[in-house]
């Protein structure tokens, strides 16, 4: 199982280093522009106050004010650009790790050995999760030094529960990737089911904040649970968020264990 | 004395498509089993049911007296394996395929000894090898836990004369040491050569299962005669005789069995020249295909 997991996160690692490159970069961006963004706040606060209405209900943009690093990097980093990489990052990791290897039949070589399939499996699956818990760390948790490089205030608790959300939210988008990688034999399939999931969420999260008699369909979508605003502003982790994305990523890891163990697997 | 190979009754339907229906056959200790068939006979499908890729609608399968299925992982310590088509991590080189093999079989194993018996160069890329060296590295992959059951897809596919009958060598000096090998072959002249027994399926169904020396014994022959008269063609038509054609004074056919009747029926005429061709193994396992 060590093989496999040690394996599998070698094979990814260029990826990965791009990935928590990437976010590395985009934190460093938000908090270098944030001592001078700060420094204007009550202009910003009436710039954003004259963003249309429509515009800021699409982002789930409720708190408008940079007074705080936690509010601006609500807005800027967790509303959009965060939950977009990371479901680039783990939707495309659940593909390569059971699908393409169906796909490519490349299967063979570990199904050849004395490696059963849950092993398999689910050596995989945790080798996907310590990349997802590692891009978080990252992503977060570079605000520290990042902050203390540019004299910027932060709260360390706010922060840390905006970690366990987002890699709860993570989890649940690479479970239920890794769910269609189980299922089909084409990676092709299982990205075009887990990414059009994902933008239907997306999509009915803005019809929701658009009309109220299809509030609630934001019940249906991953991005409604992921609320930054009360993580990083409010300082609440909801019990609710954690429970939703928990249920969703166990439902879809035992489905897809259980479906891989006894499907073909035939190239 | 249990057989190391037994398959029975063995069932994989895919839709309405019959891949194998109701085969039966057992594979004994130290015996090299060829497989064969034409393309779409089902092979492929026996061989995947076999290593557990797929499962079965109806049958069983045992492989050295445990169930291929419930037991797989315990039993793939024991099988090396070589799929038709070796199938290979693109950017990894054979160095890290065979680490990878030996560290999922923890057993000690004889990869360099086969690297240099097959002069593999193990730095290159997967991705930069000819189907020949890809074919080289899962042969090692196969070979190098010295399996006590070996299970190939066209173990030669790709690889040339020199290779090929190293790896001939291979399967004899494995059997020699009580290892059993199963093996699919389109390659009539390989299977002549290596296979003890060989079972031959078509459409999913098996044909025959016989050893290669009686199924040599399967009279065939192909009887050409010039007459120097008009003939009869009556006079010929017998159960076992397919005639082939006609022009003006020559006949062409195929007995099947004893040529007693036909030479008897040659002899009411004068014949100009007479041919008689023993069948090849290609024929005889041809007559079984059609």
């Amino acid at each position: 199982m060590l093989t496999i997991f040690i394996r599998t996160i070698k094979d990814r690692k260029t990826s990965i280093i791009a990935y928590c490159v990437a976010t590395f970069l985009f934190m460093t961006m938000f908090i270098a522009m944030y001592p001078s963004i700060h420094e204007q706040t009550a202009e910003f606060d009436e710039l954003l106050k004259a963003y249309p209405e429509g515009f800021m209900k699409a982002f789930g943009i409720e708190q408008l004010s940079f007074d705080t690093v936690e509010k601006f990097l609500s807005i800027e980093q967790y509303s959009i650009t965060w939950p977009l990489m990371v479901c680039f990052l783990m939707i495309s990791f659940a593909g390569m790790a059971l699908s393409r290897e169906i796909e490519k039949g490349t299967i063979e070589i570990m199904l050849s050995r004395p490696v059963s399939r849950l092993s398999l499996f689910f050596s995989r699956y945790l080798a996907g999760v310590a990349v997802l818990a590692l891009f978080t760390i990252v992503s977060v948790f570079s605000l520290i030094p990042l902050a203390n490089i540019f004299g910027v205030d932060y709260q360390l608790e706010p922060n840390s529960k905006m970690a366990l959300l987002s890699f709860l939210f993570g989890l649940a988008v690479f479970s239920l990737g890794y769910m269609f990688s189980a299922i089909f034999s084409e990676k092709s399939k299982a990205y075009m089911l887990s990414g059009g999931i994902l933008i239907l969420m997306y999509v009915l999260r803005i019809i929701s904040n658009f009309e109220e008699k299809y509030e609630d369909v934001k019940y249906a979508s991953f991005f409604h649970y992921l609320d930054p605003d009360k993580a990083l502003i409010d300082n609440e982790l909801s019990l609710v968020s954690v429970l939703v994305f928990l249920s969703v990523a166990v439902i879809c890891t035992v489905v897809g264990a259980i479906w891989f163990k006894k499907r073909d697997i035939a190239v | 004395m249990q057989p190391v190979i037994s398959v029975r009754k063995l069932k994989k339907h895919f839709g309405k498509t019959k891949a194998v229906d109701g085969i039966s056959f057992n594979v004994q200790k130290g015996e090299i089993f060829g497989f064969l068939g034409p393309n779409g006979a089902g092979k492929t499908t026996t061989i995947r049911c076999l290593m557990d890729f797929i499962r079965p609608q109806e049958g069983r399968i045992e492989i050295l007296g445990q169930d291929a299925h419930q037991n797989a992982v315990e039993l793939k310590k024991k099988i090396g394996y070589l799929s038709g088509q070796v199938r290979l991590y693109d950017h990894w080189n054979g160095k890290e395929h065979i680490s990878l093999v030996a560290k999922l079989n923890g057993n000690k194993d004889i990869a360099q000894k086969l690297i240099k018996r097959l002069d593999f160069d193990t730095s290159k890329k997967a991705k930069t090898l000819s189907s020949g060296n890809r074919q080289k590295l899962g042969l090692i992959m196969a070979f190098m836990t010295e399996p006590e059951v070996m299970i190939f897809d066209e173990p030669t596919n790709a690889l040339d004369p020199l290779p090929q009958n190293i790896v001939y060598k291979m399967f004899q000096e494995v059997t020699d040491k009580g290892t059993t090998v199963f093996t699919s072959s389109h390659n009539l002249a390989e299977v002549q050569k290596v296979c003890d027994r060989v079972a031959i399926i078509k459409n999913g169904q098996m044909v025959t299962t016989e050893s290669i020396a009686s199924l040599k014994e399967k009279k065939i022959n192909t009887v050409r005669a010039y007459f120097g008269e008009d003939f009869d063609l009556n006079d010929f038509k017998f159960k076992d005789v397919e005639i082939i054609r006609t022009i003006d004074h020559e006949l062409l056919f195929k007995v099947k069995g004893e040529i007693n009747e036909i030479v008897k029926a040659l002899a009411k005429y004068r014949i100009k020249d007479l041919e008689i061709t023993e069948a090849s193994l290609e024929d005889i396992f041809l007559e079984y295909y059609e």
